[in-house]
């Protein structure tokens, strides 16, 4: 092309449409994204429905083995126990991290410093940190240990041995790794706020307590919902916590429809049963999204 | 901005409320630093200490030894060789996995950025979702079609899944950047005659230091905590230290050794936690660039 | 109504010293406005009243008894901020009584001075609307509207119409005054905008660097600045300067300047001249005139005219200076060439070239 010719085509707009290169490079990525998420997600939703145990038979079973699956005792554990610590750790972390945030935002000293011990587990695989509050958390080991050393010889924390109460632990481990992201967050949020806001409730001498809870935080509110939709996510897909903390136990108690999923897929062989499960998670997470997808798109309109 | 830099009286003496936010802070940090510290210390420990003492006690006389054998000596499974394989397999999944991710990840955020292309805004969706997307749900058609297509099992099977699966963030926070730069620059370079990857690679990479840092720190701890697709397509000779870390804690029988345990344990964690504390604001502003979608 | 005094008061943010000896007493229902440019330190100051920022030294009285030790809430004042500051996720209405029901005033209290509030700016209509449904110009209504249903004797207002556009600016400057003269009340105003203190106040107070540079009513900020400075702010165009040596000549005292000279004889000095003194003339465009034959002036040449209607500015070359002189357009349609000119003594200013002060 001619130069003149060139500079009218681009400032007619002409090169707004995309040029070959970039549909070459873009096409392919869009064909792997496919195949990579929805091929196989469709592919697995496929086998959920067919017999396959260890081999995929491609017969149609209906919901077979979704009942199946929710007639197990061990995945109805695991699959309440998701909703345990989901509720259990999304509160908490939500709470812990906003107060934390609020806490940092004070103008405190050493404000880097604080926020970096606080971020670090982030950083760290979640078998690292399973593994770390294994040991903390062992009764033989760690804190009880410690503390009946200590002289308080009836204290007892013995949580991650029993049946009924080792989902909290999970809990406490998931907080320590993630309460620092939810903190970050609402930390960005609050220095959003304009500092005027701040000075006119200061005149109109609202009390602190009250600036924060009729003030503030409502204005977070979109924040908040993507710190809670943010954590539902990492729910469902939690997984190297559970094989590294508790490898499921004591017994199937604290298991994870993650894990789950993956011993039926490539150690029970129940190609079926485990693509079921995978399914129903998924459907979960579609779930924990619904309400922020809806509000983004109603907020498009 | 809060309460406390906004009120302009005289302030008569200590404040308790200062000294009481103060103390919280110290409490909190503490539960984070705490276990982190007993297991540096325990680490430190010979095995008739951990189990005479409190795990809260430190050393009597710190020693590596513990340290050396989750290195060179301890025992996953089989073979006694040390966490060492898995070190040297995690840093063959990651440099070459980093490069291919962040890089591609660039491309295509640029692409979706700056240059209309019918179906942009699907392809984002579709990235954007699939972020969401549990590994479970794709695992065993994706083993089908890794063993189809011979990557099961390989090296470069690795570095393809998790260059895939990155995509969907390192496109998200490429695209949130690149849209932030003027679309004059590109239309002046379009005059100039430059094409897609010229403008790519002599002007956008060189403007773009902050978000490849960012790209690196969240794409190399990413890779590197990773455990279950190390441990489905990666094979046997290419398991990533975390998955070695794993076989050789939770399969130990009979006396469990401790300090070997929490040493491999700090091994592992050691990469990432230099990554963290080296990159500083960027890692957090990577996390929260990751959240505050859009 | 409430009276303010602000004696000796000094602030330091770390190294930097803000606020220099300030003193400047506010009567009730004056109008004082804070004037200077950025970082002169009037926010700062109102801050100070306010209650929002601590100082170093000094005293704050409101109505005759020292606030330092008070908090914002207890001193009797209601604020209005530049970015209006409402609360985005209430209602208007609730923007409004939001204060009262922390305060836990009696419903029907609450419910009669909204009402009132919003009718005397004139928001009944928007009472059920949020923040961010409302104009720029909405906004500043009821961010007034909060503090009027404060009924509080002081009021502080922080640059309130800078982010207003032009039109919008010169309508509220209107109501802003309407509001003082019917309520009365005292009113310390912050603002960089000449022409807003100009126009809405009874004092200004110039501030430069810290300090006050004069505090006086509007008229004597324009006719007898105290310094250089106080001179150029204050007025559009500014004020022309032009530098020369004082001479006592045959009785009379007389300013040389390079292209002529001025005579001084009618100028109230504050300390007797001394000859040989380097000075600054000040003279503002309407105080200059075409000098007629045989009068003494100054010489120079014309260089264009700019018609602004009711007025025309004439620009004259002098000592490498642009030289304003405002004419009647039809005096100055004939205008050309090289002109003398001659200025009124009684309504100029004689600055010391040294220390920038009056004389």
């Amino acid at each position: 092309m001619t130069i003149p010719a060139r500079v009218g085509s681009i400032l007619r707009f002409e090169w707004l449409g995309a040029t070959p290169t970039v549909r070459l490079i873009l096409a392919p990525v869009m064909i792997a994204v496919f195949i990579a998420y929805y091929a196989t997600i469709l592919w697995t939703l496929a086998i959920s429905f067919t017999s396959s145990s260890l081999l995929p038979q491609y017969d149609f079973v209906g919901v077979a083995q979704y009942t199946r699956l929710f007639g197990f005792l061990r995945w109805k554990v695991a699959f309440t126990n998701m909703f345990v610590f989901g509720i259990a750790f999304i509160f908490l972390t939500l709470i812990i991290g906003t107060i934390l945030a609020i806490a940092i935002d004070s103008r405190v000293h050493a404000e880097s410093a604080f926020r970096t011990v606080m971020l670090y587990p982030l950083s760290l695989s979640f078998i690292v940190v399973g593994l770390v509050w294994q040991w903390i958390l062992d009764p033989g080991l760690g804190l009880q240990a410690a503390v009946r050393d200590l002289g308080f010889d009836s204290f007892t924390f013995d949580w991650i041995a029993r049946r009924d109460r080792v989902v909290y632990t999970l809990v406490i481990a998931a907080i320590w790794h993630s309460s620092g992201l939810i903190m970050a967050i609402m930390l960005a949020g609050l220095r959003g706020i304009d500092r005027e806001i701040w000075r006119a409730a200061k005149v109109e001498g609202i009390p602190t307590r009250r600036i924060y809870i009729s003030i503030v935080l409502p204005m977070l509110r979109p924040m908040i919902l993507t710190c809670v939709t943010l954590l539902a996510v990492a729910v469902v897909k939690n997984y190297e916590l559970v094989v590294a903390m508790t490898r499921g136990g004591p017994g199937n108690s604290s298991d994870m429809p993650s894990r789950f999923v993956v011993e039926n897929l490539f150690e029970r062989s129940n190609i079926g049963l485990g693509s079921a499960a995978a399914v129903v998670m998924l459907v979960s997470i579609l779930a924990a999204l619904a309400p922020y997808l809806y509000l983004e798109l109603r907020k498009r309109a | 901005m809060s309460f406390s830099q906004v009120s302009g009286e005289q302030k008569t003496g200590v404040d308790i409320g200062r000294i009481g936010l103060y103390a919280f802070l110290v409490i909190a940090a503490l539960y984070f630093v705490l276990p982190l510290a007993i297991m540096v210390s325990t680490s430190l420990k010979p095995m008739e200490e951990i189990t005479s003492g409190s795990i809260f006690k430190l050393p009597s006389a710190p020693t590596f030894y513990a340290w050396q054998k989750a290195w060179s000596s301890a025992c996953t499974g089989q073979n006694c060789t040390g966490i060492r394989v898995g070190f040297w397999n995690s840093v063959r999944i990651l440099l070459p996995s980093l490069f291919t991710s962040v890089l591609l990840g660039a491309i295509v955020g640029f692409a979706l950025a700056q240059w209309r292309v019918r179906g942009a805004g699907l392809l984002m969706g579709m990235l954007l979702l699939g972020a969401f997307i549990p590994m479970q749900v794709i695992l065993y058609p994706l083993v089908k079609i890794f063993a189809f297509i011979g990557l099961y099992n390989t090296l470069p099977g690795i570095w393809v899944v998790h260059t895939i699966y990155g995509l969907p963030i390192m496109a998200l926070i490429f695209r949130n950047f690149f849209a932030g730069l003027p679309e004059e620059l590109i239309k002046a370079a379009r005059i100039d005659g430059a094409g897609f990857f010229r403008i790519f690679f002599q002007i956008m990479l060189p403007m773009s230091r902050n978000v490849l840092i960012v790209a690196l720190v969240l794409q190399g701890t990413g890779i590197w905590s990773d455990y279950l697709l190390g441990l489905i397509i990666g094979g046997a000779e290419n398991q990533p230290m975390t998955v070695q870390l794993n076989n050789i804690v939770n399969s130990q029988f009979g006396e469990v050794e401790y300090n070997v345990n929490m040493a491999a344990t700090l091994l592992t964690a050691l990469p990432p936690l230099i990554l963290y504390f080296a990159s500083g604001r960027y890692f957090v502003s990577g996390i929260t660039a990751g959240a505050v979608k859009g | 109504m409430s009276n303010v005094s602000i004696r000796n008061l000094e602030k330091h943010y770390g190294a930097l010293h803000v606020l220099k000896d300030i003193n400047i007493e506010v009567e009730e229902g004056d109008f004082t406005v804070l004037l200077g440019p950025s970082g002169c330190g009037k926010s700062t100051l109102l801050a100070a009243v306010a209650g929002l920022d601590d100082v170093t030294s000094g005293d704050i009285l409101i109505d005759d008894r020292s606030v330092l030790r008070v908090g914002p809430d207890k001193r009797g004042i209601a604020m209005v901020f530049q970015s209006y500051a409402l609360y985005p996720t209430m209602s208007v209405r609730r923007n409004l009584s939001f204060g009262l029901q922390v305060a836990r005033a009696p419903k029907a209290e609450i419910d009669k001075r909204v009402r009132e509030a919003a009718e005397l700016l004139q928001i009944t209509a928007l009472l059920d609307r949020k923040p961010g449904q409302l104009s720029g110009g909405q906004r500043q209504r009821v961010a007034i509207g909060r503090a009027l249903v404060r009924q509080s004797k002081l009021f502080l207002f922080d640059e309130p119409l800078s982010n207003l556009d032009a039109k919008l600016r010169t309508e509220m400057r209107v109501e802003i005054k309407r509001l003082h003269q019917s309520l009365g009340a005292t009113m310390l105003y912050v603002t960089h905008d000449q022409v807003e203190a100009m126009t809405m106040a009874t004092k200004i107070a110039v501030m430069k660097a810290g300090r006050v540079e004069q505090y006086a009513p509007p008229e004597e900020v324009y006719r007898k600045p105290n310094s250089l400075f106080v001179a150029g702010f204050v007025g559009s165009p500014s004020m022309n300067f032009l530098e020369g040596t004082l001479r006592k000549q045959n009785g009379s005292i007389i300013a040389r300047l390079s292209s002529g000279d001025v005579n001084l004889d009618g100028y109230a000095f504050s300390t007797p001249p001394q000859d040989g003194q380097a000075v600054t003339i000040g003279i503002r465009p309407e105080n200059i005139s075409i000098a007629g034959e045989g009068d003494a002036g100054i010489t120079a040449p014309l260089l264009l005219l700019e018609p602004l209607g009711a007025d025309t500015l004439c620009w004259f070359e002098i000592e490498g200076r642009r030289l304003s002189v405002r004419l009647h357009p039809q005096k100055a349609r004939s205008l050309s060439g090289t002109l003398r000119l001659s200025f009124d003594p009684t309504e100029l200013s004689v600055f010391s070239a040294e220390t920038e002060a009056r004389l």
